[in-house]
């Protein structure tokens, strides 16, 4: 062998201190022909694993063979010069990540914390290079003894003479060729990369600054001299050596040494689950069938037996079986109803999503509750022998409870054995723009419009985008911050960790990745990802947490206690037909239920009109950027109207396509059109996948595009079809749903469902008591309840408990709202919904718990609630606020009054001595301003985010109503087309990426909710009226396509001034009627009014900015 | 009532106008607001009239107000900008009354009380006042009552007055001075017009006391046990029934001196034997401290109205009249050209505002002394330099970290300190000089051979003459600015055949571009 190997790289996994990304080292080192390279970051393994993989898919493509060994750069606290070292052999390896362990666990998160004795007890099995640091007049005395030492902990020693261009590097390497001989070590040639091209020292000079906290023009000398550090053709470094060709031969002598690969980390799977069993396939085997007889009591059907003997096989053969055993014991403990310890508390929801409900494996264990064999969904989707990656399991649990089974899976194979997967975080769009513009030295102003030419959709700045900003894109350094800040686009930052992603080992887990700590206490995280486990086929399981399983668990629990005997819909039922559940879904009553809550969702309901459960999974899956962006939603809806025949484009896909009329709605349909119509294989369908989940990271999916349109075309389909494809490919990206995972969501759809139409009265409590979650703010989720007749009882200090409670009320079937007298018959709660503490802003649950544990009887007075009930008198205050002394007849005025008069300085024991000395029951009257309506609601509003008393818009009905504004609820009388004009408080403002630029609002006035479209035109003139505005007036035709509602604004007025007024409004609200005109003409145009009025204006704000602002989503 | 008067004047928009007056503003109609950075969120803290107009205010973030007016220009706020032009404000106010006293951020306390007679009358000084502060740029309003809190309370409560209601008060300002600024004219006011924070106004609002008069009629004790002495204590100084302590703006300098002429004097060497005397007698005092003067201004009060200043600043503390005198003197050279005494002035005095100590230096060492004694002198000779050329002109050399060798010393002002001081170079230990003391301005060209791409050169040519190189060392590689798109420069060291020691570059690297590289000598070694 002949050349040379560049042996110390340093990737951008080094965070801020290298300006390209391993893969691009390693290709670069392919195409300039080095005959090996060495990747060797500070203190960390995060980026070996993607150098090491892209060298084996280069491999794999023929596009060239590397030696890739991969180690790490040692710096130490002590003073010691850096070392890299990189491991001989597998021993040595767990001797490298046990060091860098070490180094974590005793640093605070993202630091590490080396001494050269550390070094010394892992150096075994290390061959070690030495980077001197010394300066040219100055004896290298200390170096020698660094090497000597090295020599005699690991049996040879290399001493790097890098090559600097700094003037005097044939005098320097002449020294260290000396030292080298003096001590025995090796010399070896480097140029130390930074970056893999020249054309990187810009960027490179840009991390560097972000990671020093300056700037550009203040950075002097910590920006790099040159551009040097980077990878040099091999003939260039005999050059640059011509002192000292034995340096450059070392490199490949120090190649040869090294006998690991990261193949060798064939990974173990635990052993524990195989308890009782002579090994874990039996083990699976016999709790498969267990399983399989509880999911069918009467007999297992063929089929399931079929598939699960075809299952239980492959599993065998590829043996996976004690990772079905993990998960299961998983699930299991959730289940169980005991902690960690062993002691009895509630059991966990839990459910298995994505991939692995095409198991029956999985169902029968109770993993998932998809019967994968009723929904033909297909085994060797989860389990491919091919892939050769193990299985993906995914388990959510209910959010609140998840650190619960994170404690378990910790207790139950040790902290040794388990870790959390990192999360790589990268700079992404704003962040990327944000950080290179302050590098530049523009102003905060600046950075701010420059963030804003970035939206989650895009990959980078664009020109157009800069122009709409009003930047000059003339400007030389400006459009070189923006093509750096684009080239910064998905750069490491920091590890951080997964949201419930879990390793767990058989050996222990710092022999095979270094482990660090979390920034949460407790908790350790290994260096990898998700991506980085996978491709390294090392097991790891997601525990996640979801609200909804959260507020489902809530929902029995109440449904137990207040409905006691009636039959439940649960996860595992397989009923799941109830033909009024999908009466309601098709009215788009579905505010609160899960997935199909979103406005695009609803007016999808009433179109695709579900009636059984499949209809549900399409639901799930079909209102996503995937299908959206590949323009699959209309042909499916006309073809499922019957409009249009279904059939696919040729006979070869409609196997694939035939369960969604031809029209690919799933994200294996996607990888399917690729194999069966594109002649991809499956492993190239796969890598498409990923290529498309990761292509911010990487960006070359250039020749994919074409191999898979090519592909097409010359099989003979119609381009535009091809092209559609590929786009939804792209939206299923990141954003797309398996048929499994929609099926596993169905699920909660339908029980969400189910709990909704009959039990409105719980749903909500559940709903409220597991916020934060979902679409809608808890205003919607009460003001949904009462119109399906459920009282709502305000927060009261002598009913309410910290949770959202029920009482014994009105029979909700007599009170419907007449939009869903539908139901009158379905309904069956007879209960009226106390609203909790935990509504309200500002209180906490300890001392909230203690007063409701103090109440004994009821508390008759704010003073009695002072001495008995243990609160500080601020949080009496607090409580004041929100009107939660009715009940003592007191309103928040009085109850304020009330609790300012306590004694505010001594305690509540030494009080019985001052009362008689102190008498201020004896105070002169002084009658507070009786509070208006209009007040309390503001106030209910600023407290608790909702009234019950009444709607604003309700107060502002009359002068609305001068302003010709219909309500909401009489939309649905008005011919299509007709003009109108409406008004509510803005809830929701939408822009989805799909929906080019369009923006949907939510208005909601007293009698409901109206739908409004801004096309985008319109958007730019009303710019500050949409965004602004909190109270907010429509102009437009009102646009009815079978029962789905909207508004189109032709005109937008900004109301929220009127909101001023509120303060004022008051009798009004019972009062006959109002005689008197409004006040000022029915056309104030704000613009009109005169600057010095600001002070007004101020005042419109305090009133208005407690109304919501309206949730943005995109 | 004592018969006090006071001016309240309140600067709505000083923030916009400043940043307007000082050319900041936009230069189209584009709105202008003014935001700072709060708990995280960059807020609104000033708008103009135009951003006003078109619904922007102070209770919004940056971030909605751009959204609504995407067009809107925001400034990052300089609060002590502001406080500078307030405090500029309350100095220019000073004409008025001696008596100014700063109300930030947006408010200045006029105390006029005896001297409104001088500018024609109460309405017609606030008159004045007004217009003149907004014919230079500044939207104000001012108001005139018996407490600095009722002034303060009118000045942004109280709706305007129509014009024939000003022109009435103008003809009757001499006799009114009370009936109007009693509790009747208070009591229809928002309470926030009593001066209270943001908490205790909360809290008024959500008691239902909107206005003042409801506070004037809560019950006493119940009240303040309720809501703090606060609110009622405002509300008795705003009504004259608590005393209110007010610190004007100027307090009296630490150490001043004054003369007084009975006769106006114009002449410069008079206006030099004032200053002279008036060191003379800060001296004894400044000995009393131990102190010297650093900054020192001499006021002279025209018989016009008009005050003249005469500012110096030294380096280091000085007492001795002598060299103070030499910096007045260099100063009223420079400055005598350029105030007309017009009238004379008919009084001067001499405020010392800034002063430190002077150690007392007795039996050092001689040698100490004297290389104290030098800096002295150096200093001394800055101070002269510079107060007669101007403190930028006089300057001395700065390093900056920086690669590029012109970038990487400089020039600064010989007055105060470094901004960042630059790492000391340390002498190379092995005595090998990297870089010559004195780079050639432009580097010179030169004709070199040299192999190709980065071999050092063989011989080369320079000012006619050819130097064969025997020794050399390099390259050394500075990529230069990638910013402004500076080209590679490989530097090197050679030796000529007589010895010689050169500091050579190549511009340009071999292959980076089509433009064949080109070589300079940057400087001489020793």
């Amino acid at each position: 062998m002949s050349g040379f190997a560049e042996l110390c790289v340093t990737t951008n996994f080094s965070f801020l201190r290298s300006g390209s990304h391993p893969e691009e080292m390693v290709e670069q080192a392919v195409s300039l022909g080095l005959a090996g390279i060495g990747v060797a970051d500070r203190n960390t393994l995060a980026g070996v694993v993607r150098a090491h993989v892209k060298a084996r898919s280069l491999r794999g493509e023929g596009k060239g063979d590397i030696c890739t060994i991969v180690g790490s750069r040692l710096v130490f606290r002590d003073g010691t010069p850096d070392l890299i070292v990189y491991p001989k052999d597998r021993a040595g390896y767990a001797n490298l990540t046990r060091l860098l362990t070490i180094g974590n666990r005793r640093a605070p998160k993202g630091e590490c914390w080396l001494d050269f004795g550390d070094y010394l007890e892992h150096a075994k099995g290390l061959q070690t290079i030495l980077i001197p640091a010394f300066e040219l007049g100055a004896e290298p005395y200390a170096l020698g003894r660094y090497l000597q030492e090295i020599r005699q902990a690991a049996g040879e020693a290399w001493l790097a003479a890098p090559f600097q261009f700094n003037g005097e590097d044939r005098r320097r390497i002449r020294r260290l060729k000396q030292l080298a001989a003096q001590t025995g070590a090796r010399l070896l040639a480097t140029t130390e990369p930074l970056i893999h091209h020249g054309d990187r020292r810009p960027l490179l000079d840009v991390v560097t600054c972000i990671r020093e906290k300056t700037k550009l023009d203040d950075a002097g000398a910590l920006l790099a001299k040159n551009a040097e550090r980077q990878l040099k053709l091999p003939k260039e470094i005999v050059r640059l050596y011509k002192d000292a060709p034995e340096a450059v031969a070392e490199s490949l002598r120090f190649l040869e040494g090294i006998g690991f690969s990261m193949e060798q980390l064939r990974y173990e799977y635990p052993e524990e689950t195989a308890e009782g069993y002579s090994d874990p396939q039996q083990a699976l085997e016999a709790l498969s069938w267990e399983g399989a007889l509880k999911r069918y009591p009467e007999g297992i059907p063929e089929t399931v037996t079929a598939a699960l003997k075809r299952e239980l096989e492959i599993v065998g053969r590829i043996k996976y079986a004690p990772y079905f055993l993990t998960v299961a014991d998983i699930v299991k403990f959730a289940r169980s109803g005991l902690d960690k310890d062993g002691n009895k508390v509630d059991p966990i929801l839990c459910q298995g999503r994505g991939s692995a409900a095409n198991s029956t494996i999985c169902y029968c264990l109770g993993v998932t509750s998809v019967n994968p064999v009723k929904s033909e969904l297909l085994f060797e989707r989860f389990v491919s022998e091919e892939r050769g990656e193990p299985p993906d399991i995914d388990v959510d649990f209910e959010h609140e409870r998840r650190e619960e089974v994170i404690q378990y899976i910790y207790k139950k194979y040790g902290r040794d054995r388990a870790g959390l997967a990192a999360t790589l975080i990268c700079y992404r769009g704003r962040s990327a723009i944000r950080e290179v513009a302050k590098v530049f030295g523009y102003s905060e102003d600046r950075i701010s419009s420059l963030a804003k030419t970035l939206h989650w959709w895009s990959h980078g700045v664009e020109k157009k985008d800069l122009m709409e900003q009003g930047l000059d894109v003339g400007d030389d350094k400006l459009m070189q911050c923006v093509a750096l800040a684009n080239e910064m686009q998905g750069f490491p930052r920091h590890l951080s960790q997964h949201v419930g992603g879990f390793v767990i080992t058989r050996e222990k887990l710092h022999d095979v990745v270094p482990v660090q700590n979390a920034a949460m206490k407790d908790r350790t995280v290994v260096e990898w990802n998700k991506d980085d486990l996978e491709d390294l086929g090392i097991l790891k399981v997601d525990v996640l947490g979801l609200g909804m399983l959260t507020c489902l668990k809530k929902a029995f629990d109440l449904c137990e206690k207040h409905y006691p005997g009636d039959k439940l819909v649960k996860l595992d039922s397989t009923d799941t037909d109830d033909e009024r559940v999908y009466a309601m879904l098709h009215r788009a009553d579905s505010i609160g239920v899960f997935q199909v809550e979103s406005r695009a969702q609803m007016s999808m309901l009433p179109r695709l009109r579900p009636k059984n459960f499949y209809d549900l999974v399409i639901e799930v899956a079909i209102v996503r950027p995937g299908p959206i962006q590949g323009g699959m939603v209309h042909p499916y809806l006309k073809r499922r109207q019957g409009l249009e025949k279904a059939s696919a484009p040729k006979p070869e896909l409609w196997n694939v396509l035939k369960r969604t009329l031809g029209v690919p709605l799933f994200q294996e349909q996607a990888m399917q059109i690729a194999i069966v119509a594109a002649g991809f294989t499956p492993s190239e369908a796969d890598k498409l996948r990923r290529a498309m989940a990761t292509f911010k990271r990487v960006g070359t999916i250039g020749t994919l595009k074409t191999k898979f349109i090519e592909g097409m075309v010359s099989r003979g389909y119609d381009k535009d079809f091809a092209e559609a494809s590929f786009a939804q490919i792209e939206g299923f990206g990141e954003y797309g749903f398996p048929e499994s995972h929609a099926a596993s969501f169905a699920i909660l759809v339908y029980v969400s469902s189910w709990l909704k139409c009959y039990y409105p009265d719980v749903f909500a409590a559940a709903l409220l008591n597991s916020q934060p979650m979902g679409f809608y703010a808890p205003a919607q989720i009460v003001r949904d309840a009462a119109d399906h007749g459920v009282e709502v009882r305000p927060i009261d200090v002598n009913h309410s408990t910290w949770d959202n409670s029920l009482e014994p009320g009105p029979v909700a079937s007599t009170r419907l709202h007449k939009r869903h007298v539908d139901m009158t018959g379905d309904l069956r709660c007879t209960h009226a919904m106390r609203l909790g503490y935990r509504q309200a802003q500002g209180l906490k649950e300890a001392e909230m718990k203690q007063l409701v544990a103090n109440r004994g009887g009821g508390y008759d007075s704010v003073r009695d609630l002072w001495l008995r009930g243990g609160l500080h008198a601020s949080t009496i205050e607090r409580l004041a606020d929100i009107d939660a002394f009715r009940s003592l007849g007191l309103d928040r005025r009085d109850a304020l009054w009330a609790a300012r008069g306590l004694n505010r300085v001594g305690g509540q024991e030494d009080l019985p001595l001052f009362e008689r000395s102190e008498d201020r029951t004896r105070e002169p009257d002084f009658d507070l301003p009786p509070m208006l309506m209009g007040e309390h609601i503001v106030e209910d509003y600023r407290t608790v985010g909702l009234s019950l008393k009444a709607h604003p818009a309700a107060l502002l009905r009359d002068e609305l109503s001068a302003r010709r504004v219909i309500q909401a609820e009489c939309l649905k009388e008005i011919r299509n087309g007709e003009r109108v004009r409406v008004a509510g408080l803005v809830l929701v403002r939408q822009r989805p990426g799909t929906a080019s630029g369009v923006i949907f609002m939510t208005l909601e006035d007293e009698t409901g909710i109206a739908n409004i479209v801004v096309w985008p035109k319109l958007f730019e003139q009303y710019r500050r009226e949409v965004l602004g505005g909190r109270l907010v007036a429509i102009d437009g035709p009102v646009q009815n396509e079978s029962g789905v509602i909207h508004v189109i604004a032709e005109r937008v007025h900004d109301y929220t001034h009127l909101l001023a007024g509120l303060s004022a409004q008051g009798e009004k609200i019972d009062a006959t009627g109002p005689t008197d005109e409004p006040r000022r003409g029915t056309h104030e145009d704000p613009r009109q009014r005169h600057p010095r009025n600001v002070r007004i204006n101020l005042d419109v704000a305090k009133a208005a900015n407690v109304m919501p602002k309206g949730r943005n989503f995109h | 009532m004592s018969g006090a008067r006071w001016l309240a004047i309140y600067l709505p928009r000083l923030r916009t106008d400043r940043l307007i007056r000082a050319g900041r503003g936009p230069s189209d109609d584009r709105p202008l607001a003014v935001y700072s950075k709060e708990g995280g969120a960059f807020q609104l803290n000033g708008v103009d009239a135009r951003a006003s107009v078109l619904g922007l205010n102070l209770a919004m973030s940056l971030a909605d107000a751009r959204a609504m007016q995407p067009a809107l220009q925001a400034v990052e706020a300089e609060p002590e900008e502001d406080a500078r032009a307030l405090d500029n404000i309350a100095a220019w106010c000073e004409r008025f009354t001696p008596i100014v006293v700063l109300d930030p951020p947006e408010g200045l306390f006029l105390d006029i009380s005896g001297c409104a007679h001088l500018f024609g009358g109460e309405e017609n000084l606030r008159a004045e006042i007004v217009t003149r502060l907004r014919a230079q740029g500044f939207g104000a309003r001012a108001e005139i009552a018996a407490t600095p809190g009722a002034a303060w309370a009118f000045a942004r409560y109280r709706q305007k007055r129509s014009a024939a209601e000003q022109s009435l008060r103008a003809q009757l300002s001499a006799s009114l001075a009370d009936g109007d600024d009693g509790l009747q004219s208070l009591a229809p006011l928002p309470i926030e017009a009593l001066r209270l924070d943001a908490d205790a106004a909360a809290l008024m609002r959500r008691l239902g006391l909107k206005t003042v008069s409801q506070i004037a009629a809560a019950p006493r004790s119940s009240f303040t046990a309720r809501a703090g002495e606060r609110a009622m204590l405002r509300l008795d100084q705003a009504l004259g029934r608590a005393p209110e302590v007010m610190t004007p703006r100027r307090p009296a300098p630490m150490i001043f001196a004054l003369r007084r002429f009975l006769e106006p004097i114009f002449t410069s060497d008079a206006i030099l034997q004032v200053a002279e005397d008036l060191c003379i007698d800060a001296a004894g005092k400044l000995e009393l401290r131990g102190a010297g003067i650093l900054y020192a201004e001499l006021v002279l009060f025209g018989v016009d109205g008009r005050d003249r200043v005469v500012a110096i600043n030294a380096s280091r503390p000085l007492r001795e009249v002598k060299p103070l005198m030499r910096l007045f003197r260099e100063k009223l050279n420079v400055a005598a050209g350029n105030f007309d005494a017009q009238f004379g002035f008919e009084a001067a005095r001499l405020d010392i505002v800034r002063l430190a100590s002077i150690e007392e230096r007795a039996r050092a060492l001689v040698s100490v002394e004297e290389a104290a004694a030098n800096a002295e002198q150096i200093g001394g000779i800055i101070d002269i330099l510079s107060s007669r050329l101007g403190a930028k002109r006089v300057v001395r050399p700065q390093l900056h970290e920086q690669h590029e060798p012109e970038r990487a010393a400089g020039w600064r002002s010989a007055l105060g300190k470094a901004k960042v001081e630059a790492t000391p170079v340390n002498p190379p230990t092995d005595g090998v000089q990297r870089r010559p003391v004195r780079l050639f301005a432009p580097a010179q060209p030169i004709e070199v051979m040299a192999s190709v791409p980065d071999g050092p050169p063989i011989r080369f040519r320079w000012r006619r003459v050819t130097r064969e190189v025997v020794r050399a060392e390099g390259p050394e590689r500075i990529s230069g600015d990638w910013l402004r798109r500076e080209m590679t420069r490989d530097y090197y060291r050679v030796e000529d055949k007589q010895g010689r020691r050169y500091w050579l570059y190549r511009e340009g690297l071999y292959g980076e571009s089509d433009a064949v590289p080109r070589w300079f000598v940057h400087g001489l070694f020793a």
